[in-house]
């Protein structure tokens, strides 16, 4: 249970919200936005954190938007990640989405959650560090729109009090082939060794995004350009798995040494998937 | 009509599957306070102060209490082990200071208040480090603790808590006679029982003198007995009473928590107090099932005849012994397997660690036991290049033959071994291995096992039989229901007996120390043979005295009758006849007048001719009987990765008679489950400083529904044992037995290894395949 009080708001705008929280901040309540809330609660619990407040975005309706515009698909960071498996129009996203946690909890946790929490594996962030994604926020310091790269290293560089409000990406891209997998200690419910996410581009180059070898997500531009070339898929992926971060996440769930064999056999896999050899 | 042998649904069901069964922590009377745990945050360390000021001012706190308001130890073998700590901990979780407040929400606010000053301690964080010379003592006061349930054979200053032994034979002629030799080291870890429920107890002392305990323990008699001796009561003051219980294997056997909200009530003037436990609490402050580092050396002939068997297992007891002990000697009771091997030498030592302390895991020792014994008994069989079930069925014990304890076995103490041996294998037809892609291969493995109960030799059960006034009858029994359907088989019985449907025997789901008659534990799969002998007593008596009120309505001696759906009849004339509900509560005669009583039929059962073992040499007879059985299992698994699934599994086992054959399969299979688990992914995890990794369901995986094998075979053999209600055999525990054994048997054909070490993920498959490479 969660034995301190908080006190609990439901802003209907994003603008309402961020100062809802300014003002909560500035009075040293320590206030988090509450999305799916499941980890919130869950790290509440055990006293890892101590909200004063919590500030539900639930019900702000442009964080629960689906659809195209102007080109672009855009997706609502409030919304669940069953929400976005139901929907299915980015297969990319749904399948990587599909892994995450259970299917409990993934009715609970949103995008922006999962992209803006403390659990860092951030599983549903690949599929937008692929594409040419846009992360539209308000913050303190107002409206913006930037390009989601400019944005995200791993982790979101959010300012104090800055809202996710929804994600873009162009029309196309849904439709780009693409490969998921992810590889656990055993179970099928669990956080990931490696979980890879590809997308193959207009010129047929693959680009490859991986959570669960670094604490945060990771990319590598070196990476990408050593999976072009002549070779087998295996060859390739040993070439371009020399540009994995030198050190790897070593856990209950695997060594640094068998997450880089996994990374490895992953990689293999997304090539042979995505270019049929 | 018969009731035993068919496949009833169990008493509680629809309650439970409609969420209206209730727990122990389900509802919190008005009034009852509540107690929280403040764990040590260290594995090893001197308390040098623990200072509970700030966590008494805090709002809502009613008492805060240490060590030094408890000064007790406790120990169901062996006492050792303070409810609260006092001047050392010795596990990460160790309760220091018990908290108690108006709720929950105040309890645990000020639990976080408590500031606890320690200077660490070495740490001793295996079993092969606390054996080693001069390894740091966890009890420098081993010898002088009292021993509350001999046999029991501590070493002082060492870190060993208990040896027990097995010397049968002449090793030395045995491997005088061996033409090879195999040896194995293998190791299995600490596991958690992770039922549903989550331990929980309430303890309320009233103003009268009575200790009224609600908890969700499965030993409601023990808990009695150890609050009265603890706190010098009367016996009968101490009233337990036990719901349904959610899960238990083992772990809701030991005493702890009752203790504590006995403390707490006693500290606030006996006010009701709680403690429920949180998945963290239940994981690391209660206790977890031992692990086990096992050395087994077997020697046979050339045609493969078991000469020799020399064992040594260190048992991981972690910070405190419960238990261990007992299983210890269990171990020993069985360690060859299921073989006929003459010569015996087995050392089984329980061992301190700073790890969470250990009780009963359902099996009680054999799962490790099993997996020990039948890796070896496949490496035997691939050094004599032999069939593994071709070895296996050449050793087989059998009736005639004697057990390492040099029990004489019967067809009907041992059941059917080789039968079981023969159906697994023909119902695992097949090669080991065999490929089924570019990198995928299909592999099987397949192990024995065998148990007996290893329970006290006086262990008692008990029943009580009253009737209705429509006939219809009351069965109250010791047993918890746990999960097992222990009630359902005791009512199935009584209903058999007295010829009558299973609906209209009604059931106590409660346990209530006051007023049911004592089992000694719900534990050891000894609920259908010991309450159910209780059950057939128990009937016989309520039958007689209805034939002898019945004899007066119908002028004729009782003898003359018998009784059967609801009617007491002559034998030779079943149209002369009373029902049940003329003769159960008196017999009136036309003009009103009235003889004869309430019926209530008692019965009761005590272990026969069981004794302890022999401190030197092991000897004695530790059960009624056996149960003997083959399981096996089918795998998938990737070369490449080196994930795999198991994708089929099965039982075969002599069930002696299976008196509910739905719910026997179903136990089984839950079984086969649970062991699937322990063999691919379940153990406890420590870091470098004995901190607690996987305290919670996230880290500490169990089986999933969707990660169940394809399928689940399960097949009985009926070998009745004689003196068993119906020639019932034991089955609760043996489901999981042998399934780490066979899942390494099959994992071993698929690698080409031999895999040892529990459990096996596809990072320690990988980790074998590069020593190997290194090594060629
Ligand atoms: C049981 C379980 C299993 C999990 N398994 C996985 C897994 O397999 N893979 C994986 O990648 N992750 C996993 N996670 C992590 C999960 O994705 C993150 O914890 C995520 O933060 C939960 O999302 P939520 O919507 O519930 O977040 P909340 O609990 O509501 O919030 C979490 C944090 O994110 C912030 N936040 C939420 N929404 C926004 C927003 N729109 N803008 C700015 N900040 C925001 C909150 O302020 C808070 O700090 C798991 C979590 C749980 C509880």
């Amino acid at each position: 249970m969660i034995p301190t009080d908080f006190s609990y708001w439901r802003p209907e705008t994003a603008e309402e919200a961020v100062a809802v929280h300014q003002q909560l901040a500035d009075d040293g309540q320590h206030p988090v936005y509450y999305a799916g809330g499941t980890e919130v609660v869950t790290r509440t619990r055990l006293g890892q954190l101590t909200p004063g407040a919590v500030i539900d975005v639930k019900a702000i309706p442009e964080a629960r938007r689906l659809g195209r515009d102007g080109g672009r698909w855009h997706v609502g960071a409030a919304l669940s990640l069953a929400d976005l498996i139901h929907d299915g129009s980015w297969p990319l996203l749904a399948r990587v989405a599909e892994r995450v946690a259970d299917h409990t909890t993934r009715s609970h946790i949103t995008l922006g959650g999962n992209l803006a929490g403390t659990i860092a594996y951030r599983e549903a962030a690949l599929p937008f560090w692929l594409a040419d994604a846009d992360v539209a926020t308000v913050g303190p310091h107002g409206r913006r729109t930037a390009r989601f790269h400019d944005r995200f290293d791993g982790t979101l560089a959010l300012d104090p009090g800055e809202l996710v409000v929804s994600l873009s990406v162009p029309d196309g891209v849904r439709q780009q082939p693409s490969y998921a997998q992810k590889a656990t200690r055993l179970d099928y419910v669990d956080y990931p060794l490696v979980t890879i996410a590809a997308l193959r581009g207009a010129e047929g180059q693959v680009h490859v995004a991986l959570s669960g070898l670094k604490p945060e997500p990771f990319r590598s531009a070196a990476l990408d350009a050593a999976l072009i070339g002549s070779g087998s898929s295996a060859d390739r992926a040993e070439r371009a798995a020399r540009h994995l971060p030198v050190t790897l996440v070593q856990d209950l769930h695997g060594t640094g040494d068998y997450r880089r064999f996994v990374a490895q056999t992953v990689l293999a896999d997304a090539l042979t998937a995505l270019e049929g050899h | 009509m018969h009731a035993v042998g068919q496949s009833v649904a169990r008493k509680e069901a629809p309650n439970k599957v409609t969420g209206r069964a209730r727990y122990n922590g389900d509802a919190t009377p008005v009034g009852t306070l509540t107690a929280v745990i403040v764990p040590s945050r260290h594995a090893h360390a001197r308390l040098r102060q623990v200072d509970v000021a700030p966590a008494r001012r805090m709002p809502g706190v009613v008492a805060v209490l240490t060590g030094q308001d408890a000064d007790l130890l406790c120990g169901e073998v062996l006492e050792d082990r303070p409810p609260l700590a006092r001047g050392t901990v010795r596990y990460h979780g160790e309760p220091v200071a018990l908290v108690i407040a108006h709720g929950e929400a105040e309890a645990r606010a000020a639990a976080r208040r408590v500031a606890i000053d320690c200077a660490p301690l070495p740490l001793v964080a295996s079993v092969e480090a606390a054996v080693a010379p001069d390894a740091p003592l966890i009890h420098p006061e081993l010898g002088a603790y009292k021993r509350a349930q001999p046999p029991v054979v501590p070493k002082p200053r060492t870190n060993i808590a208990d040896h027990a032994k097995i010397r049968r034979g002449d090793p030395a002629e045995g491997w005088a006679a061996s033409d090879v030799t195999v040896s194995g080291h293998y190791t299995v870890p600490q596991v958690d029982h992770a039922a549903m429920e989550t331990r929980s107890a309430r303890v309320e002392i009233l103003h009268d003198g009575r200790v009224i305990v609600q908890s969700t323990t499965q030993a409601p008699f023990e808990v009695q007995k150890l609050l009265a001796q603890s706190f010098h009561l009367q016996q009968g003051q101490v009233i337990v009473d036990v719901p349904l219980v959610g899960g238990a294997f083992g772990g809701k056997a030991a005493v702890q928590l009752e203790v504590l909200a006995y403390l707490a009530s006693r500290a606030v003037n006996g006010r009701p107090v709680q403690l429920v436990n949180s998945r963290e609490e239940d994981m690391a402050t209660s206790p977890v099932g031992m692990g086990l580092v096992a050395d087994v050396k077997l020697g046979a002939t050339r045609d493969g005849l078991l000469q020799v068997a020399e064992l040594t297992f260190l048992l991981d007891t972690g910070a405190y012994t419960d238990s261990t002990p007992r299983v210890a000697r269990a171990i020993c009771s069985e360690c060859t397997g299921p073989y006929r091997v003459e010569n015996v030498r087995c050392d089984a030592y329980t061992v301190y660690t700073n790890h969470t302390y250990a009780t009963a895991f359902r099996g009680f020792g054999h799962f490790p036991l099993t997996f020990a014994i039948e890796r070896t008994m496949d490496r035997l069989a691939a050094t004599l290049g032999m069939d593994p079930v071709e070895l296996r069925r050449k050793n087989l014990i059998g009736p005639g033959d004697r057990t390492p304890t040099r029990m004489m076995l019967t067809r009907s103490t041992l059941g059917d071994p080789r039968t079981c041996l023969d159906r697994a294998a023909a119902l695992l037809a097949g090669p080991p291995v065999q490929p089924t892609g570019p990198h995928t291969v299909r592999a099987r493995g397949l192990a024995l096992f065998w148990k007996t109960s290893s329970s006290p030799p006086n262990a008692i059960s008990g029943a009580l039989v009253s009737f209705n006034q429509d006939g219809s009858v009351n069965l109250s029994t010791g047993t918890v229901e746990v999960g097992a359907g222990t009630k359902t088989t005791s009512a199935q019985i009584l209903a058999e007996q007295l010829g009558i449907d299973v609906d209209q025997v009604h059931i106590h789901t409660h346990i209530n120390t006051k007023v049911d008659p004592e089992h000694w534990k719900t534990v050891a799969s000894m609920s259908t043979f010991m309450a159910g002998r209780a059950v057939m007593e128990a009937a016989e008596d309520a039958k007689a005295q209805l034939k002898s009120v019945a004899a007066i309505a119908l002028k004729c001696a009782p003898g003359d009758l018998s009784v059967g759906q609801g009617r007491v009849f002559l034998t030779a004339d079943p149209n002369v006849s009373v029902t049940v509900s003329d003769v159960a509560h008196g017999y009136s005669y036309p003009g009103g007048d009235a003889v004869g009583g309430q019926i209530i039929g008692r019965g009761s059962y005590i272990m026969r001719h069981l004794t302890l073992l022999d401190e030197e040499t092991g000897e004695g007879h530790p059960g009624p009987s056996f149960t003997v059985g083959a399981q096996g299992v089918e795998i998938d698994l990737d070369t490449r990765t080196w994930q795999y699934r198991v994708v089929r599994a099965l039982t075969v086992v002599d069930a002696g008679r299976a008196i509910n054959p739905a719910g026997a399969r179903a136990m089984l299979q839950g079984g086969m489950c649970m062991g699937i688990g322990l063999a691919t992914r379940e153990g406890v995890l420590y870091d470098r400083d004995g901190q607690r990794l996987n305290n919670q369901l996230r880290t500490y995986k169990v089986m999933r529904a969707g990660e169940q094998p394809d399928a689940y075979v399960v097949e009985l053999v009926e070998t009745p044992q004689i003196d068993a209600p119906f020639g019932a055999r034991a089955l609760g525990e043996h489901g999981l037995l042998a399934m780490p054994a066979a899942v390494a048997a099959a994992v071993s054909h698929a690698i080409g290894r031999p895999v040892d070490h529990l459990p096996i993920t596809p990072e320690s498959l990988w980790q074998l395949s590069r020593s190997a490479e290194a090594a060629r």
